[in-house]
């Protein structure tokens, strides 16, 4: 095995095994856990609620309303007497009030409402509700229901079928996507790369800041302990900076991984929770879209660990190297405060300006790549400058190693940094 | 162990030169360490001792002059035969014994199953098994440093250099090292030893570099140099004071017997055959021979005025 691949194996295995690493990797899962819990128990008490009287179920199962209609309409008859099942709701007319009430306490009805024979003049129904402490459940479907059953009724007779149909139900909304040309576009291929574009974004942004704080806090830690003269008597600095960057980042893409299962999981498992969403994760990426998310994704970890490896070589303790991480991570988080512009206008020229911009392109390409607005000429100019960018960090960081590793108990000289990069 | 060799050199390098800004840290530094010989750096602080080991490993780069190891210029497969114990030491503190052992060995190139009978080898050898399971963390800083001896030898190294290797070490651990040292001599490893202990290197070595300002201002075995700078001086244990001796410039009480100072040119046998001639007797007569110590202020304190 090559020594770049054992300092990388014992890079992952080390942070893998810390404690801190392990409790930050279950945070997400345990929270997914917890979340799952909460929305079991939460329908559980839904549940037991909805066999109470004045407590509507939820919307997946048949609701029974009653109903007293008190009202005389122009032809003499009440005005509720058609039209009883409106969706999952069944209306049930009640001539006497108290009979309906004590249904309604005994749970044979879910809701009860009351028509004034003075409704048509005042609008006014009551709704009859057993008075109870603590929570009251309501749902949106018996009040939908109650409504489209109070249209059908006044306007019976007045139009014909189609016209009240359209009365009850005025639309239903559908979209179209179209592709650049005109023609209509595969929605579901779109949202699907997008979602591609959108995760790698995350996952790179993640990566990178958590793999950082690991690389920082194992070469600072091997520079206190001292143990770094002993590596460089074995290994060539710039096989233990890569050693370091592989190991590190594979731990971190773990990390991530074991994150995404478990958000993926919840969708999966959460009741009734964004199904759409979670379907559109199942669903298989163009293979284009994923070499350009994974292009970014490596290249962009690569430039920022480079970077935070020169950093951690010049500087001689974790709080010395935590000040000046900012330099390169605060330059990585600038499209995220441009995110505005950059929705509005994600071909526009600040938005091409950050997928340029070597520390800004991961971030500000996949957003746009998320968002559609990255045209092949862009993207092509984007990857080779980030390439190169990531050549040049990898010649000065090693450079920077072989001269920092070894440098304990130093103030930081950006004067000494300098000559360094410049062969002196 | 590694194979004896009484041929070439296993580390040699010539004319080099290192500077840090304005300050030359190693000038014009020439030297040579073969297969079974322990070789003494000694030195004030500060002197080149420590930058010197660092470019004979490929650590640094030196700014002029050829360092050639295992007859060639540092290879990855030469630096899978040098076992270096530096001043500055560590090992990973959180990490357990083994473990540590086993990462430092498969660097050098060993396999795993090697590297932990080696591992196992050593602690016992050491007399560090019962600690193989702790944390580096929960050891002494003496046995700390066994460890790390340890991790110096585990791939079985032809040219071993020791940095400083007894300090912090109580004498028992010391004479431990010294006698696996003194293994290692035998069979045939080139040892480099830095250290300010002088009866360590007169112990230990067969030969001594000497530092000062970056340059090498003593160089050679042990033995000569001590001739060297014995000078005129000799010990003598007898029953009566050396009054009137031939050749004796001057003289002291030291001890149970005497210190003469012979005038130039006066052999000490000339004065031993006068003492002799005067009737006295002599329980002990030698060559007054100064310490490594005595050399060292006599040399380096010569270049400070």
């Amino acid at each position: 095995m090559s020594k770049t691949w054992l300092v990388a194996r014992h890079e992952f295995s080390v942070t893998v095994g810390r404690l801190s690493y392990r409790i930050f990797a279950a945070s997400v899962p345990a929270l997914a856990v917890v979340a799952l819990i909460g929305m079991v128990v939460f329908r559980a008490v839904a549940s037991d609620d909805d066999t109470q009287p004045g407590v509507s179920p939820t919307s997946s199962e048949p609701v029974a309303v009653g109903y007293v209609d008190l009202t005389v309409g122009p032809d003499g008859r009440p005005l509720f007497s058609g039209h009883p099942q409106q969706g999952d709701t069944l209306f049930t007319p009640y001539a006497d009030q108290a009979a309906a009430t004590q249904d309604l306490l005994a749970g044979r009805i879910d809701r009860l409402y009351v028509f004034p024979a003075d409704y048509l003049a005042t609008g006014i129904v009551t709704e009859v509700r057993e008075r109870r402490a603590g929570l009251r459940f309501d749902s949106g479907s018996g009040d939908s229901a109650l409504h489209k059953f109070v249209l059908a009724n006044l306007a019976a007779g007045q139009v014909d079928s189609a016209l009240l149909e359209r009365i009850v139900t005025p639309y239903r909304i559908v979209t179209l996507g179209v592709s650049g040309a005109g023609a209509p576009a595969d929605e579901e291929t779109d949202l699907g790369e997008a979602l591609i574009f959108v995760i790698a974004g995350i996952l790179y942004f993640v990566s990178a800041l958590t793999a950082s704080g690991y690389l920082l806090q194992s070469l600072t830690e091997e520079k206190e302990s001292r143990i770094m003269e002993v590596l460089l008597s074995s290994i060539k600095p710039e096989h233990l900076m890569f050693g370091k960057l592989i190991g590190l980042g594979a731990a971190s893409l773990l990390q991530m991984a074991v994150w995404s299962a478990a958000m993926f999981g919840f969708l999966m498992l959460a009741p009734g929770l964004i199904s759409e969403l979670a379907s559109e994760l199942l669903a298989v990426p163009a293979p284009g879209a994923l070499l350009l998310a994974f292009a970014y994704f490596f290249l962009g970890y690569a430039l920022v660990g480079t970077l935070l490896a020169a950093v951690g070589a010049v500087t001689t303790n974790q709080r010395q190297a935590n000040n000046i991480t900012a330099v390169v991570i605060v330059p990585t988080m600038l499209p995220l405060w441009f995110l505005t512009p950059m929705l509005q206008n994600p071909d526009g020229t600040l938005a091409r300006a950050l997928s340029f911009i070597p520390i800004t392109a991961p971030v500000a390409s996949l957003a746009r790549l998320g968002l559609g607005g990255m045209g092949g000429l862009d993207v092509a100019i984007s990857l080779s400058l980030l390439s190169l960018s990531v050549a040049a960090a990898v010649w000065l960081t090693a450079r920077l190693f072989r001269s920092f590793l070894l440098v304990y108990d130093q103030q930081l000289s950006l004067g000494r940094v300098v000559r360094v990069l410049r062969g002196r | 162990m590694a194979t004896p060799s009484t041929s070439a050199p296993i580390v040699q390098a010539a004319g080099l030169y290192k500077s840090y800004g304005n300050l030359r840290a190693v000038q014009d530094v020439s030297l040579s360490v073969q297969p079974g010989e322990i070789v003494g750096i000694v030195g004030p602080n500060g002197s080149g001792k420590t930058t010197t080991i660092r470019m004979l490993l490929d650590i640094i780069r030196p700014d002029a002059g050829e360092v050639s190891i295992f007859e060639s210029a540092m290879t990855p497969a030469a630096r899978e035969r040098i076992g270096y114990l530096p001043e500055e030491r560590g090992l990973y503190r959180g990490q357990r014994v083994v473990p540590n052992l086993l990462y430092l060995a498969e660097l050098k190139g060993l396999p795993r199953e090697h590297a932990l009978a080696q591992a196992d080898r050593l602690l016992e050898r050491l007399g560090l098994g019962q600690h193989r399971a702790k944390k580096i963390q929960e050891l002494s800083r003496g046995l700390g440093q066994l460890v790390q001896f340890a991790s110096t030898l585990i791939h079985n190294p032809a040219f071993v250099v020791l940095d400083e290797p007894f300090s912090g070490l109580d004498p028992v651990n010391v004479r431990v090292m010294k006698d696996v040292v003194a293994e290692l001599r035998a069979a045939g490893v080139a040892i480099m030893f830095s250290t300010h202990q002088m009866s360590d290197v007169e112990e230990l070595c067969d030969r001594i570099l000497m530092f000062d300002y970056g340059r090498v201002v003593l160089d050679g075995p042990v033995v000569d140099i001590k001739r060297r700078f014995a000078g005129s001086e000799v010990f003598v244990a007898c029953d009566q004071a050396p009054e009137g001796v031939y050749g004796v410039q001057e003289w002291r009480r030291d001890g149970d017997g005497y210190a003469l100072t012979l005038s130039q040119g006066c052999a000490p046998e000339q004065a031993l055959r006068s003492l002799l001639d005067r009737g006295a007797r002599i329980d002990r007569f030698e060559l007054a021979t100064p310490s490594l110590e005595q050399i060292f202020l006599q040399v380096v304190g010569s270049r400070r005025e």
